[in-house]
């Protein structure tokens, strides 16, 4: 992929450098293209070819064949250039690669000693390490070896190469010791652990020996029994020392190992005689000693059990320091090897064999610099010379249009005259085609004056029936100002008229409500004279009723009065009578008839006032009558007033009604009135901008006929200088 | 009250005196009963008279002279009424308030005057002249005694006894009225 990536630029610009050339001297071809065609298209109109252009085409076609050549070596110089630089930065990156990976080689072979060192004292942490470094030095020689696209590494070749296979001896040694060593990895661990095991039991294990000895020391046991118990102190210091020394795998490991086997054999010993002799406390004791001492026991067990593997370990650590130093030395000469000099394989096939590819990669790019420098001047000579050829010829083609144009000029000094009959010469020249678009100008500023002249013509009979329409308009205008001033006049007096029209109106509504109030005032009274008419019929009625039961008393007295009168009468007759009796008795009656003469004139006087009592009541019951009589008459036209009071009453409350109504009227009258005024006062305030816009539009109107009256000078001025023209 | 009644009393004895005075002075005298019937004052001698009474309830009796008006019926004792003013030729007396029936003193004839009215009682002196009577007609002209002129009334004095004699008062029967009664 890398690969591709750096030639693709290389493609890339030799396209475009390619096509390049050819660009430059298409336009110059597209030039020439251009003025032939314009050349022929005038050949089409005026049907002259242009000799000189053709001359000069033929000319130029040499030269361009040259610079053609000259820019295609150009561009091939500064192809190869690009090429070579492109190389030289290809090898010098595998270069850096390989020296880089290899130089790693140094300090993997350095730290595969000090890790092989470690694995062997029992680090559990240095085997991944040891396993990742020997992977690594793997990997690593098999990429120079064999190449690796994925790191972009390239094989090595030359020498090299032949260094490199010396490493990958070594290597193979190292690499079975490191095997060897990550193999016995397992005893390695476990005697470790056995060693951390017995420094963790010795110090219990001093101590329980010495509550034993201390304990016999009391019991006052046998000296030489507490001689035995204090050696196992020392054994068991000894025994700590030389596992120890054993761990550590150094030259006297294998004595220390028969040492600590021989003293743990002897502390057995020991415990088993102190067992059988010592008092029970002690035993007790001496028991949990025993039991530590088997645990003790059995991590030594541990340790002798994988003491083979720990050698052979111990050994391959040790010929793997010796052997490092050897790679490295030969990782050294490798890396200067690599970084000396290593020729790029792929431009080693273009080169021959007889020559030194290093000697044309330097001096390649020089070379093509100084071929494309000398390239690029011989063109810009080449263009310089044609610039200088091309300045001459258009000084006399500039000549020649002069002398065209000062003819062309003479033709047309009779056109300033205003002659517009004229018709310019056309010739092969460049004024050709400016003589005829000339001449095309005059036939149309001909077909213009002469249209302009009929124009003016009209124009000038339009304008004379214009203005008389203006004058007629301005007339109208007059008038209807002058109809408009008087309207203005009369509709603000119609506005006074409603203005007084709308005062008067308020004072018909005081008037009306007051005539209103007043009627209703009347209502009221009517009502109270109704009131007081019945009051009045009551008490007639009232009246008569008593007069009637007066009536009827008067009658009771006449009843009373007859009887009286009955009386009387019946009296007078027993006074007769008495009186006959007495003159019948003669001299004896004479005292009984005075007696009856008096009885009989009382009876008489009282029948007289019988007579007059009947009378006066006859006359009273007569009257009476009559009062009764009349009162019912009285009552009727009590009746009859209170119903025409109440027809007043009805008739005075419509009138209240229609005072009202007729104020609502007035008010309204009042208010449209009103209305009306402003209205009125807003038409003439319109009429007098009415009459002041129609004054504007008199004006305006004069002013138009003025300014008909003008364009009808300028319209015969037109015409005027208009016929200056000869057509 | 008390007073009052005292005093009208103590009057009517003064006067009673002063009457009986009067009439032991006044011996010769003599008293009538003012009477009117048709239309004339007349006065009938008080000892003619023997009561006088209403007016009530009179039974005519039929076939009898048109101035008999019929009987009355007087505490159970019958009386024949006689109109007087009738048989003096005039009109038929009225029965009205005022008419009275004067029962006369005539031995058991048992017979009373239909009057207008009752004027009431005269009194009049032995030596006052009797006149003619005038107005009347001369057919009952016998049954008057004479005339009293009082100056402002001319009172025609009844003669009872030539009335209760008189052929035609005895005659009350009405016999033409009966047709084959006369044969």
């Amino acid at each position: 992929m890398a690969t591709t990536s750096q030639y693709k630029p290389l493609e890339d610009l030799d396209g475009a450098s390619g096509n390049e050339p050819f660009d430059d001297l298409g336009d110059t071809g597209d030039m020439n293209m251009d003025s032939e065609s314009v050349s022929h298209s005038h050949d089409s109109e005026t049907e002259r070819p242009a000799v000189s252009t053709i001359k000069r085409r033929s000319k130029r076609r040499g030269g361009r064949f040259i610079v053609f050549l000259l820019a295609l070596l150009l561009v091939f110089a500064v192809g190869a250039l690009v090429v070579n630089v492109t190389l030289e930065a290809r090898r010098s990156a595998i270069e850096a690669n390989q020296v880089e990976i290899s130089s790693r080689l140094l300090m993997l072979s350095q730290r595969l000693s000090r890790q092989a060192r470690e694995a062997t004292l029992g680090d559990p942490a240095a085997y991944p390490g040891l396993e990742d470094s020997r992977d690594a030095v793997n990997g690593i020689l098999a990429a120079l070896d064999l190449g690796d696209s994925e790191i972009d590494i390239e094989p090595l070749v030359g020498e090299s190469r032949l260094l490199l296979q010396a490493v990958s001896g070594t290597w193979q040694s190292v690499r079975g010791n490191t095997e060897t060593i990550l193999g016995n990895r397992d005893a390695v661990l476990s005697i470790r652990e056995a060693r951390d095991t017995v420094n963790e039991l010795v110090p219990l294990l001093l101590a329980q020996s010495d509550e034993v000895v201390e304990e016999m020391v009391v019991e006052q046991a046998d000296a030489s029994l507490i001689n035995l118990a204090g050696r196992q102190r020392t054994l068991t210091q000894r025994i700590r020392a030389s596992v120890n020394e054993f761990a550590l795998g150094e030259s006297g490991a294998e004595v220390a190992a028969t040492q600590f086997g021989r003293d743990l054999r002897l502390y057995g010993r020991t415990v088993r005689l102190l067992e059988s002799r010592v008092s029970p406390p002690v035993a007790a004791k001496l028991d949990s000693l025993k039991a530590t001492y088997q645990e003790l026991s059995s991590a030594i067990e541990q340790v002798l059990g994988g003491v083979a593997e720990f050698f052979s370990a111990q050994v391959a650590a040790r010929a793997i320091n010796a052997e490092s130093d050897v790679l490295l030395e030969q990782s050294q000469r490798l890396v200067r090897s690599i970084s000396d000099s290593t020729p790029l394989p792929l431009v080693e096939e273009y080169v021959p064999a007889n020559v030194d590819a290093n000697l044309v990669f330097k001096w390649l790019p020089w070379v093509l610099g100084a071929l494309s420098l000398l390239l690029l001047y011989i063109l810009i000579r080449i263009f310089l010379g044609r610039a200088q050829t091309e300045a001459r010829e258009s000084t006399e083609e500039n000549q020649q249009s002069q002398e065209a144009i000062m003819k062309l000029l003479d033709e047309m000094s009779d056109l300033a005259d205003g002659d517009l009959t004229i018709e310019a010469e056309v010739t092969d020249q460049i004024t050709g085609a400016i003589a005829d678009s000339v001449n095309f100008a005059v036939e149309e500023m001909r077909n213009l004056v002469r249209r302009i002249k009929s124009a003016a013509e009209a124009v000038t009979m339009e304008t004379s029936g214009s203005r008389q329409t203006a004058d007629s308009l301005a007339q109208s205008a007059d008038q209807q100002l002058q109809a408009i001033n008087t309207a203005t006049r009369e509709i603000q007096l119609m506005a006074q008229s409603m203005q007084e029209l709308s005062s008067d109106a308020n004072r018909f509504t005081e008037v009306a409500r007051s005539s209103r109030d007043v009627a209703k005032r009347g209502a009221s009274s009517v009502r109270q004279t109704i009131q007081g008419m019945n009051d009045m019929r009551q008490q007639i009625q009232e009246t008569a009723k008593r007069i009637k039961r007066l009536g009827e008393s008067s009658q009771q007295i006449n009843d009373i009065v007859s009887l009286i009168t009955d009386i009387a009468e019946q009296t007078n007759v027993l006074s007769l009578n008495a009186s006959i009796q007495a003159a019948m008795a003669g001299e004896a009656g004479r005292g009984f008839a005075v007696v009856a003469d008096e009885v009989q004139r009382l009876a008489d006087r009282s029948g007289q006032a019988s007579r007059q009592i009947n009378e006066l009541v006859n006359t009273i019951q007569r009257d009476t009558n009559d009062a009764v009589s009349s009162m019912e008459q009285a009552t009727r036209e009590v009746v009859e007033g209170t119903n025409l009071a109440d027809a007043a009453g009805r008739a005075l409350v419509e009138i209240e009604q229609e005072s009202e109504q007729l104020t609502n009227l007035i008010q309204e009258t009042a208010t449209k009135t009103l209305t009306h005024s402003k209205t009125a006062a807003d038409v003439s305030n319109r009429m007098t901008t009415i009459r002041k816009t129609t004054e504007d539009a008199v004006q305006g109107v004069r002013r138009t006929a003025q300014s008909i009256s003008n364009l009808d000078k300028v319209a015969r001025e037109l015409e005027e200088s208009v016929s200056g023209f000869k057509v | 009250m008390v007073e009052q009644r005292s005093k009208a009393l103590e009057q009517t004895r003064r006067l009673l005196e002063a009457q009986h005075q009067q009439a032991s002075d006044d011996d010769k005298v003599w008293r009538a009963l003012a009477i009117e019937a048709r239309d004339v004052p007349l006065v009938i001698p008080i000892n003619n008279v023997v009561e006088l009474a209403v007016c009530e309830n009179i039974t005519p009796i039929p076939l009898t002279q048109t101035w008999i008006r019929g009987l009355t019926n007087l505490r159970g004792q019958l009386y024949t009424v006689i109109d007087l003013s009738v048989f003096f030729g005039g009109h038929e007396t009225r029965l009205s308030r005022d008419a009275r029936i004067v029962l006369l003193s005539d031995d058991g004839f048992n017979t009373c005057l239909l009057v207008n009215s009752v004027l009431g009682l005269k009194v009049f002196g032995e030596d006052q002249p009797l006149g003619d009577v005038a107005n009347v007609s001369t057919d009952i002209k016998p049954f008057f005694r004479g005339q009293i002129d009082e100056g402002e009334r001319q009172w025609a004095v009844l003669d009872v006894d030539a009335l209760i004699t008189d052929k035609r008062f005895l005659t009350p029967g009405r016999l033409e009225a009966v047709p084959g009664l006369e044969h």
